[in-house]
């Protein structure tokens, strides 16, 4: 009972913080703001469902944990490394 | 007793997770940004996960790694990327709200450049 409520109030609280990074990601100023609130959305939704496997007493949803929190590390560098070089993957350097 | 010890972890979490939300959305500048940004999706999401694989294991009878993996990604590659992110935000020219009180990298001779958009 007691831990029905909590789990709803802890959804709620990460669902308006989800609200809050995607609100900085459409009116974030430059490519740097948007890349950074969409590392702390994945973030966030990786935190959205371990409290779904709690709701739904599965261990099925960590799969999708794991899957998530390797994307944004490959999107914040590939954005870093294009912002700085103009280039991903630099050919010249041997 | 192992419900008070999940409800604690998961709203702990969610807390932190929604503190650093409101930062990211209101902090005006960009490097405060993201020191704020970093916080939470480290912290925060290793606390909610926490508090999940205890809450299954001591459930199902059965010890659950998965979210401990998770967790150990997000702690390798969430600092590196805040980094990354900040020096490129610096090469790039990107100003803080307040003037530099010192400027450590500027001694150590690192190059500005202009943003490719």
């Amino acid at each position: 009972m007691m831990l029905a409520w909590s789990v709803a109030v802890a959804q709620a609280m990460v669902a308006a913080a989800l609200l809050l990074s995607a609100l900085r990601v459409f009116i974030g100023p430059t490519v740097l703001d948007r890349t950074v609130a969409f590392d702390t959305f994945s973030a966030f939704l990786i935190a959205l469902i371990a409290v779904l496997a709690v709701q739904d007493k599965t261990p099925v949803h960590f799969d999708l944990a794991i899957m998530i929190s390797l994307v944004p590390f490959v999107v914040s560098v590939v954005v870093a490394k294009f912002i700085v070089k103009g280039d991903i993957i630099d050919r010249d350097s041997h | 007793m192992i419900e008070i010890l999940t409800s604690l972890l998961l709203l702990l979490g969610a807390f932190l997770i929604l503190a650093g939300a409101i930062g990211v959305a209101r902090v005006s500048d960009y490097f405060s940004r993201v020191h704020t940004a970093s916080v939470p999706s480290t912290v925060g999401v290793a606390t909610v996960l926490l508090g999940s694989a205890l809450y299954l294991s001591v459930e199902l009878g059965q010890v659950f790694l998965k979210p401990v993996i998770a967790l150990i990604v997000l702690f390798l590659t969430v600092p590196l990327s805040t980094e990354m992110l900040a020096r490129a935000a610096y090469i790039t020219n990107v100003k803080p709200a307040v003037n530099y009180v010192r400027d450590d990298a500027e001694a150590r001779h690192m190059e500005h450049k202009e943003a490719v958009e």
